[in-house]
């Protein structure tokens, strides 16, 4: 055989030891990731069993309906309680305040709560505390990821006047 | 030059040739490494990427929490006990002349190293062994796939980073 024809057996060898080469033909790159974690609380409205029930439950926007009250007929909705005084009646519902935490450190928080706008003629609260426009503390050390039972009372004075009334409660949590 | 002589020349270089084309192989192997090129690439709606168009780009994510708003083309689920972040990213591979007879390539990706966190490519769970993406993946394609990392509600908060190893082979 001569040096010629060596060669070219050598190079067609070559070409198909390499051929298997062509399958494992690969290419890599690299994406870099990069977060930052950050603490987050969140609160939702629940409902109480032995509540008004909730529109919107289980979210940060909900909806207590009394639906028709006053000082002596029978309040149709379910859970609602009534007291009456010489000079005004009061409304009662329970409801639930759950606050979640995540990345946090915090063990508790503090609840507040506030009207949305001024109430010249009835009187809000939160559980004893009643409300002003601006923040009132309704408790601190509130234990996350559970349902803290509140109430909410409407007292409306025996000489207001009949007919709708609404009022938008904000909640604060700020955790401990 | 004698009849012996010239057979010990003819023979030096048929060995020669022999060992010359046992080490050829190698060299054309390196060649045919370079058969396809990978970069990466932005997905509309997503997190656009550093350094698209490269193989070296990054994803930053920017401030993430379970419960925060989050920066535009980042999405979430949140569970009981984790929420998942996530956002897309493109592949984009290219095959050169020598790469012809490649009709797809297969996807890998792995950590380069160790993570906390759970880090997902289009579903499948990352560790620092490679692990198959997607296989018949189509060249000369933006390719997107979903990126995602998972953070416990019991994870600390701070910084976050890691770096995906990309592989594209052909098929």
């Amino acid at each position: 055989m001569s040096t010629k024809h060596l060669l070219k057996t050598a190079v067609m060898a070559a070409s198909l030891m390499t051929m298997p080469s062509l399958a494992a033909a690969q290419t890599s790159g690299t994406l870099t990731v990069t977060a930052t974690v950050e603490s987050s609380i969140g609160m939702t409205f629940e409902n109480d069993a032995s509540g008004v029930a909730l529109t919107g439950a289980s979210t940060n926007a909900a909806t207590m309906a009394f639906g028709a009250v006053s000082a002596y007929n029978t309040i149709a909705t379910p859970n609602v309680t009534r007291s009456v005084s010489a000079s005004d009646f009061t409304v009662s519902s329970l409801f639930g305040v759950k606050v979640v935490k995540a990345n946090s450190s915090s063990s508790s928080y503090t609840l507040a709560a506030a009207l949305g706008s001024a109430d010249a003629t009835n009187t809000w609260r939160i559980n004893s505390t009643t409300l002003t426009t601006a923040n009132q503390n309704l408790g601190t050390g509130y234990t996350y990821n559970t349902a803290v039972a509140h109430t909410v009372n409407l007292t409306v004075p025996l000489t207001a006047s009949t007919g709708a009334l609404s009022k938008v409660l904000n909640f604060t949590v700020t955790a401990n | 030059m004698t009849h012996e002589e010239r057979g010990l020349l003819g023979g030096l270089c048929r060995w020669s040739l022999v060992v010359g084309l046992t080490l050829f192989p190698a060299r054309l192997h390196a060649q045919l490494l370079s058969a396809i090129s990978l970069s990466f690439t932005s997905i509309p709606g997503s997190v656009p990427l550093g350094g698209a168009g490269t193989n070296s780009a990054s994803v930053d994510f920017g401030n993430v929490s379970a419960l925060q708003p989050l920066n535009g083309g980042v999405s979430r689920t949140v569970g009981a006990s984790s929420y998942t972040v996530s956002t897309d990213f493109g592949v984009r591979a290219t095959k050169n002349s020598l790469g012809l007879l490649s009709p797809n390539y297969t996807l890998r990706a792995r950590l380069q190293s160790a993570q906390s966190l759970t880090w997902r490519v289009d579903g499948t769970t990352l560790t620092t062994t490679d692990a198959i993406i997607g296989t018949s993946q189509p060249y000369e394609t933006s390719v997107p796939h979903s990126l995602s990392f998972v953070v416990p509600f019991s994870h600390a908060a701070g910084t976050v980073n890691t770096v995906l190893e990309i592989t594209a082979i052909a098929n």
